[in-house]
């Protein structure tokens, strides 16, 4: 059954004024050829890095050379405020692997709703450089993020976990390899896919070989290229997938099982129900969604679902 | 002045990247061209190279050693083609052969698996589900493969200086940043990384022309100075580093040869490796035995005709002889003499019907070895060329014993 109501047209979007910086000439022959300008208009960055990878510093310098917003913990804290958790159950919900039961996973799925949220809000700002948890994740089909992983070799982060931790290599060693498996079921269970999976970025640089400095570089070079301008066509995408994560950051308490997408500023939100319940919870999250800024039109899908015990 | 390899899928874009780069920066581009030198150099079919990298059925690992040497044979002729410089290469394993090398860039690119099933669909006229099939057979094969030569995965982006996806990036800017990347200081050729790559080619020719005395020779070079280690009997090893001087005699840049030997020190069998000559009149029973030992990793001649094994034995000396005691004009009893007449050391075993058993037995006392009798077992072959090759060891370690005191 599906519903339809409208709340007439209010998206206040941020302001656009983006252009097309391309990147031109040889680089080989520019002089001096790899500097970086901070021309780059509009853009987002993610860097995904593993612990001990040297990706924090990378994300910093980067977000200092273009004079973006470098942001990572924020989001945690934001949404920590927003929703009135405390700031480690977000951090744990994002950082361990969930455990397999479902009652477990739906408050892990809940603070990942608010996690996304508050992300993709501080996203709207645009010029932002995000590396914290899962950045990718949240907007893996928006073509003007430029999404980059940081790998280094396993002998580097062992170093700079010792250093850092003042351990022995032994316990760095550990250290590393507890992470990253924790990183991996935790991205596996919650997305069904590796962090590691080189196909979730758009590239995969290895430090080993390079400075902190000429990988910033690079980077800063990247993000000025044509691909990773905004368009009309990911503006578009990215304003959905904003309102998409609004409400389904305020509906989840009501159906931890929603799934929100929206469409040119059409939001879909599918949800199983019984049918006793249908009426009830439909008016519920159109008076919900109703309150949320910017939203234009819900379309609410069910489909019927079986209570337990019947 | 920079070297640079691209990995890729099947139709990926990755030969077109690779082109437009070179083209870009005036390099040469190269690929397939590496199989042909190597075919060239090494004087092995084309078609056969091409099969060692992509079919990776078992048929054949079953031959044994020959894949090995193939590849041995391609890097070879990958390195010394890169030691030209300013190189764009595109195809299968640049990067295994150059991982130590600074100022190589190794790029991987992926590209987008929609993509990737259109372009395969168009060219082969193929339906979405079987061109499908075929990317994921195609990437299977590929990573076996290289786990299996390798031990590594080549979806593994660790293995990379830079993995770029090709999909929201378009190809034109994969041909930015590559150019872009390459730039940087840390892959331009110095005169360190350049005799580095020098190296690496000289190994790999060496090992190419000595995998025939050894398949599992392991050969260094520093600074035009190459080393070279093979497990084998004391027995041989003189003989061995004169072989070993005559191959590398013959290759340019090669001030300095060291040959060490690991010497044979237990029972291992491929540690007891021997030169072997059969002579027997029936083809299949040399050809049995051949394959047999063969397997053990000896080195095996055979001869179905007395006469030439005759003058095969007075060219050169063998560790062991097998030969049957009947073959028409001239008998196994001839060969010994011939053998033994020449060297004291070469352990003699006779091959043995029934109605020979007498004789066998009577050539024992004229200094065969021992005898195997008809039909023979394995096992018992085995067991007998084992025994063999330890009295040829301790031979020696009594000779070397004697001259000691």
């Amino acid at each position: 059954m599906n519903r339809t109501f409208s709340i007439g047209f209010m998206r206040s979007g941020f302001e656009t004024g983006w252009k097309f910086n391309r990147w031109y000439g040889n680089p080989l022959i520019g002089n001096p050829p790899f500097a970086c300008t901070g021309e780059v208009t509009m853009s987002i960055i993610t860097i995904s890095r593993g612990s001990y990878s040297r990706g924090k510093e990378v994300a910093e310098k980067v977000a200092q050379r273009l004079g973006y917003e470098c942001i990572a913990h924020e989001v945690i804290t934001a949404a920590s405020k927003e929703f009135n958790i405390a700031e480690t159950e977000i951090y744990k919900a994002v950082h361990d692997a969930p455990p397999i039961s479902n009652l477990f996973m739906y408050g892990k799925e809940k603070y990942v709703a608010f996690l996304q949220k508050a992300l993709l809000n501080h996203l709207k700002k645009d010029n932002v450089v995000y590396h914290g948890p899962a950045g990718h994740f949240f907007v893996k089909d928006i073509s003007h993020v430029l999404k980059i992983r940081v790998i280094t070799a396993l002998e580097d982060r062992i170093r700079l976990a010792r250093e850092q931790q003042g351990i022995s290599r032994k316990e760095a060693i550990k250290l590393i390899r507890k992470r990253d498996e924790q990183r991996k079921k935790w991205s596996m269970q919650l997305f069904g896919v590796f962090t590691w999976d080189p196909k979730l970025y758009d590239l995969v640089i290895n430090i080993k070989k390079s400075s902190v400095d000429e990988v910033v570089d690079f980077i800063c070079q990247t993000a000025g290229m044509q691909e990773f301008q905004m368009t009309p066509e990911s503006k578009k995408a990215m304003d959905d997938l904003i309102l998409s994560a609004d409400i389904k950051a305020a509906l989840i308490d009501l159906k931890p099982d929603i799934e929100v997408s929206g469409e040119d500023g059409v939001i879909h939100v599918t949800t199983a129900v019984p049918e006793s319940q249908e009426e009830e919870l439909v008016h519920k999250m159109e008076k919900i969604a109703g309150g949320i800024q910017g939203i234009r039109q819900i379309k609410i899908h069910t489909r019927p679902s079986v209570p337990y015990g019947d | 002045m920079s070297v640079i390899t691209i990995s890729r899928g099947s139709y990926s874009h990755g030969k077109e990247i690779a082109e437009k780069v070179a083209h870009k920066l005036g390099y040469d581009c190269i690929s397939r061209d590496i199989l042909i030198e190597a075919s060239k150099e090494f004087n092995v079919p084309e078609i056969k190279l091409f099969q060692a990298i992509y079919d990776t059925s078992n048929i054949m690992d079953r031959i044994f050693g020959k894949k090995e040497r193939y590849i041995t044979y391609i890097q070879a002729a990958l390195l010394k083609s890169l030691m030209k410089d300013n190189m764009v290469y595109h195809g299968f394993a640049g990067h295994f052969f150059v991982k130590e090398i600074p100022h190589v860039l190794k790029v991987r690119i992926l590209a987008d698996m929609e993509e990737r099933i259109q372009i395969m669909m168009e060219r082969n006229g193929i339906s979405r589900k079987d061109a499908v099939d075929f990317i994921h057979k195609l990437d299977r094969q590929r990573r076996k493969w290289s786990r299996k030569l390798y031990g590594i995965d080549t979806a593994d982006p660790s293995l990379y200086d830079l993995v770029i996806h090709v999909d929201t990036i378009k190809v034109d800017t994969a041909v930015d940043i590559i150019c872009f990347k390459v730039g940087s200081k840390r892959f331009q050729t110095t005169p360190e990384s350049l005799q580095k790559i020098q190296d690496l080619s000289v190994a790999a020719e060496a090992k190419a022309r000595l995998m025939d005395l050894d398949l599992n020779v392991k050969v260094k070079a520093q600074n035009g100075s190459i080393q070279v280690s093979s497990r084998t009997s004391a027995v041989r090893k003189p003989k061995l580093e004169a072989e070993v001087r005559q191959i590398t005699k013959a290759m340019p840049g090669i001030t300095d040869l060291k040959v060490n030997t690991v010497p044979a020190t237990t029972g291992l069998d491929d540690d007891r490796r021997c030169e072997i000559l059969i002579v027997d009149d029936e083809a299949v029973v040399c050809d049995r035995l051949k394959a047999f030992l063969d397997k053990d990793g000896h080195r095996v001649e055979t001869r179905v005709d007395p006469a030439e094994a005759l003058r095969l034995l007075g060219e050169r000396d063998f560790d062991i002889v097998i030969s049957d005691i009947r073959m028409g004009e001239i008998d196994g009893i001839q060969i010994m003499d011939r053998v033994l007449k020449r060297s004291q050391r070469t352990k003699v075993v006779m091959i043995t019907g029934y109605a020979t058993l007498d004789l066998a037995r009577e050539t024992l006392t004229k200094g065969a070895f021992d005898f195997i009798a008809k039909p023979f077992k394995a096992k018992e072959i085995r067991a007998t060329i084992k025994r063999a090759a330890e009295a040829l060891e301790q031979d020696v370690q009594h000779r070397v014993h004697a001259v000691g005191v």
